[in-house]
């Protein structure tokens, strides 16, 4: 453009904070950042698109920086247009209340108002903004805009944020953008390490932010990169090998992500642990070590836990074996509980335990775990032939599943659930095959875990999960937009996981049963056997179709975030087929052939079809063919015949299920339903006519409908 | 630092030195120190307060006859209030560690996050726990709500779990083992010397003997009590008896004698009872 364009520079704003929570941290860092963008680009300070904005964080700030913004939004002419000269003045030429109306919405009078093509206009001069004048307000704007669970207020007239703020920093190529944010003086410092370097650290420009940082003992993490993970992750390495060569650190990817996210200056430290807890089951010392103190254990070259661990701490420590000693005189009463814990609960005979389970509430509207045992008793019951498994091996493992849940090793470390139940289970003399259901009961935990491996611990896992969705549904509490208190969504994600055969390579039971379960049926045993004064939110029918579109809509989120697409799977979940083998067997048949170009040229003609359709009154429409026959043009014939070909071949493909087959039997009828389109007018004067036209296009809609609603998809 | 009550008086000395007013430990058994009634009303009026006090605190579940070196049903918290919260509050508990004989160059200092949540006072918070070198040893709140009600403005709240942060300045793992005053002095009294019996005495009582029928009607006649006392505009009796029903409540746990919707009720019952406190001291103080 014009020479008087201003230079853009980049610009990098950080906010420094009291300690963020690590859980949250990534997610406040991507959000301040968009929030900002939001708030800039539409005001044009931003230069052109794809301009890299990235996102900072450590734990104890948020920071953005911007390519290429403007120090200066030059003075503009604006033209607000208003209403038409004959709208805006009768015939005697006096205005009317559109005029007044306008003049007054533009705050001005008539008189200063012009004519510009038969409109009344406003033109008026916006002035120039500089970026110092706007910037503070739109970081202000944007900060109260992150969204967070809870927000805390630390100070009278402050808006609420996350954490308390202490320093904003504003810095625009080398200039400081001041003005205030959040009641604070803007400046070009950030906060350095609390320890390493106590003073502020002055930032000459926004591309040396990290760097700057670096010097002053700050590790600047961005949200999504693993950079700094791996930094760390080194360092862990380095150090258990330096402590002993022929110890390993176990990788966690949470406490590895947790950790990164609660340090400036990393620093791994290793130390160890009385010999006397490797009594304990693995689990149950990781439990402690990962998710309690957030270390990382250390094995042996066996793969076996060794009595050690690496720590990450937050500083160069003038007195290290001093740190050590802190970390490991804190991991021993926590080692020491989980040891006394397991030793009292190994002493009371396992199945024992399922007494207890009548006086534990499950949730106060589905009663206690007892009734809990008894449903899941009786689903395993039903649905174990289907799997190809012993029914009395089924109650076995459903009868003990939920007796860990009265030990104290879960009360204290509840993500033991199954794992503690299995180490029990083991320990009393219960079947390898038990054992290993119990352990598998509560998998997939996350959606990148790994599913059951065992027929039994498969069944289990569904047993849980169906029953939590039925109990939860039946009392009214489904997860709406963001609410999902009871994880259903998360539970429902496991079951289709579990389900879907492509999760399972090489497993040697069919996953969906054989023959494939409904998924109605699922859920039909776990709508009965609850408190008789719980409240039901509708018949056991409609709440199992319920629960069937409910599947559905996480199907349809797992199938997006896979990359799939909307209109193909919408054409299959149309037919709401009963099974997810089915389902998927229609959706890999469609997907198989979508690029096919007849099938492109079908799906649109099948949009004409639709249309004709609809515009067809209903007397155009009776069932039965018309008697009086006349003649048939020869590409009404040529269509007629093709549907006669096509029907009973289709329907039986589609039966047995080779859905390709029939999608490929299925584009034959490109052709002569172009022909028809071609050269027959389908909505005839003659009725007779007219009606059989529209009976044989009832007809291929019907067709085109068999494997998937094919009109569904795009045709373009 | 390496005496029990050396640390005391240094808190004491370090926050007077603050500003803080030095306030006596509350004389009823209670869960925290945040059930004192200078925590607990001032935080619910609009007027400046700055206090610090040592607050012996009982958990009777937490009881283990004398028998574990980190846990006994009672112990002692020292709490820091500051009310508009100063901006440099973080900085001035760092100079308190630093003041009790931590190096900071040394020891490995982090403010993780931790929400508190108090059911039964209808009160929950911000902040963080205090870790010195993985162990926690202090909580860092800025009261948002208390007896239902939103905190204007912000108390902050410090609280040191003094026998935690004695073992770890003095590099012990044996709260009993801590020395109480000067290891020099003589006779030297431990941690142990003064508390290990009453420990031993106390979790039996309080596991085996208390009865439960009779805590239960004690509850229930000081629940039926309080509504009168607030009638006349008797706020500091009436929040008395919340405490007292919030420790009963706590014995009862500690003998299992409530199921898992009982307990609830009894913790619904309580947060009433702290919300009318709350609304009648509000009612007078403002």
């Amino acid at each position: 453009m014009s020479a008087d364009r201003p230079t853009h520079d980049p610009l990098l704003v950080e906010i420094g904070t009291l300690e963020l929570p690590a859980r949250l941290l990534s997610d406040l860092a991507v959000n301040f950042a968009a929030k900002l963008e939001a708030k800039l680009a539409p005001e044009g300070w931003i230069a052109g698109a794809g301009n890299p904005v990235e996102a900072f964080y450590t734990p104890r700030r948020l920071a953005v920086r911007i390519a290429g913004v403007a120090p200066l939004r030059p003075g503009q002419i604006r033209i607000q247009r208003g209403p038409t000269l004959e709208q805006a003045y009768d015939a005697s030429g006096k205005p009317r209340s559109a005029a007044l109306g306008f003049a007054k919405s533009q705050g001005v009078e008539l008189d200063e108002l012009t004519v510009e093509s038969g409109r009344l206009v406003y033109r008026f001069t916006e002035p120039a903004v500089r970026l110092d004048d706007r910037l503070p307000t739109l970081v202000e704007e944007a900060l109260r805009q992150v969204p967070a669970d809870r927000e805390m207020r630390w100070a009278a007239g402050i808006p609420p944020f996350v954490r308390p703020i202490r320093s904003v920093l504003l810095l625009h190529g080398a200039s400081l953008v001041r003005g205030r944010v959040y009641g604070l003086e803007t400046g070009r410092f950030a906060q350095g390490h609390p320890v390493h370097h106590p003073e502020p650290v002055p930032i000459r420009l926004p591309d040396e932010y990290e760097s700057a940082l670096r010097r002053a003992h700050v590790l600047i993490n961005r949200p999504g990169d693993a950079t700094l993970r791996e930094e760390i992750w080194a360092k862990i390495e380095h150090s258990a090998a330096s402590f002993r060569p022929e110890w390993h650190p176990l990788r966690s990817a949470a406490t590895l992500k947790e950790v990164s996210d609660l340090v400036e200056w990393p620093v791994a430290i290793a130390g160890t642990f009385p010999h006397k807890f490797l009594e304990l089951p693995q689990s149950v010392i990781q439990a402690v070590l990962c998710g309690q103190q957030r270390v990382f254990p250390l094995v042996d070259t066996s793969g076996d836990l060794a009595p050690g661990f690496v720590a990450v701490v937050n500083l160069e420590s003038t007195d290290l074996d001093r740190v050590r000693a802190g970390e490991e005189r804190v991991i021993l009463p926590r080692l020491s509980d989980a040891l006394f814990f397991f030793e009292q609960d190994r002493r009371q005979p396992f199945a024992e335990r399922a007494r207890e389970l009548d006086s534990i509430i499950f949730e106060k509207r589905l009663g206690h775990l007892g009734l809990r045992r008894e449903r899941l008793t009786l689903w395993m019951e039903r649905w174990a032939g289907a799997f190809g498994l012993d029914p009395s091996l089924a109650r076995e493992a459903a009868s003990l599943v939920l007796c860990d849940l009265t030990t104290t090793l879960v009360r204290e470390f509840p993500e033991l659930a199954g794992e503690a139940g299995a180490h029990y289970a083991h320990l009393h003399g219960f079947q390898a095959p038990v054992v290993q259901a119990l352990r598998e009961a509560y998998l997939p935990k996350t959606a990148e875990d790994s599913l059951p491996e065992s027929a039994l611990g498969a069944l289990l896992s569904l047993a849980l999960r169906v029953d939590l969705l039925a109990g939860y549904f039946r009392v009214g509490e489904k997860p709406t937009g963001q609410r999902d208190p009871f994880a259903l969504r998360r539970a429902a994600q496991g079951i289709l996981s579990i389900l879907d055969p492509r999760a399972h390579p090489g497993t040697a039971y069919a996953p969906s049963g054989s023959p494939p379960l409904a998924l109605e049926a699922l859920f039909e045993t776990s709508l009965t056997g609850y408190p008789a004064s719980a409240k039901v939110s509708a018949t056991p029918a409609s709440l199992a179709a319920e629960l069937y579109e409910f599947m559905l809509d996480r199907l349809r989120a797992r199938h997006l975030d896979l990359g799939g697409e909307i209109e193909a799977f919408e054409a299959v979940a149309s037919l709401r087929p009963p099974t997810l083998e089915d389902f998927r067997a229609r959706l890999d048949a469609l997907e198989a052939l979508q690029a096919r170009p007849e099938l492109k040229t079908l799906v649109q003609m099948m949009k004409r079809v639709g249309n004709l359709l609809k515009k067809s009154s209903r007397e155009d429409d009776p069932t039965d063919a018309p008697a009086v026959q006349s003649v048939w043009e020869p590409d009404e014939a040529r269509l007629a015949s093709s549907l006669e070909n096509l029907e009973s071949r289709v329907r039986a493909d589609t039966l047995a299920g080779r859905y390709r087959e029939a999608l490929e039997a299925l584009l034959a009828l490109e052709a002569p339903l172009a022909g028809f389109f071609g050269s027959v007018l389908v909505l005839a004067e003659d009725p007779v006519l007219r009606t059989r036209r529209l009976i044989l296009l009832r007809r291929v809609e019907s067709l085109l409908r068999t494997v998937a609603d094919l009109a569904r998809l795009k045709g373009d | 630092m390496a005496a029990f009550q050396d640390m005391v008086f240094g808190l004491n000395q370090f926050w007077t030195g603050q500003g803080c007013l030095w306030i006596p430990s509350y004389d009823l058994p209670m869960g925290a120190a945040t059930f004192h009634p200078q925590t607990f009303l001032r935080a619910l009026d609009d007027r400046p307060w700055a206090a610090a006090f040592l607050q012996p605190c009982r958990r009777p579940q937490d009881g283990r006859y004398g028998e574990n070196p980190n846990r006994g049903q009672q112990y002692f918290q020292y709490q820091v209030l500051m009310k508009p919260t100063p901006t440099d509050f973080q900085e001035r508990f760092l100079d308190s560690l630093v003041a009790l004989g931590v190096n900071r160059e040394a020891a490995d200092v982090r403010f993780v996050e931790d929400n508190w949540e108090s059911p039964t006072l209808g009160a929950w918070g911000l902040g963080w726990e205090v870790w010195l070198d993985g162990m926690e040893v202090a909580q860092f709140t800025y009261f948002q709500q208390m007896g239902g009600f939103d905190c204007e403005p912000v108390m902050g709240e410090i609280t040191y779990g003094l026998e935690r942060l004695l073992m770890y300045l003095t590099g012990s793992a044996d709260m009993y083992a801590l020395a109480w005053n000067e290891p020099g002095a003589s006779p030297a009294i431990t941690y142990g010397d003064l508390f290990r019996a009453n420990e031993a005495e106390m979790s039996r009582f309080n596991f085996a003997l208390t009865d439960p029928a009779s805590l239960a009607s004690r509850f229930t006649a000081l629940e039926n009590e309080i509504p009168v006392l607030l009638a006349q505009g008797l706020v500091r009796p009436a929040y008395e008896q919340v405490i007292e029903t919030s420790h009963l409540f706590n014995l009862l746990d500690a003998r299992h004698a409530l199921s898992v919707s009982e307990r609830q009720r009894y913790i619904l019952r309580i947060r009433k009872l702290a919300q009318a406190v709350a609304t009648e001291y509000r009612a007078t103080a403002r």
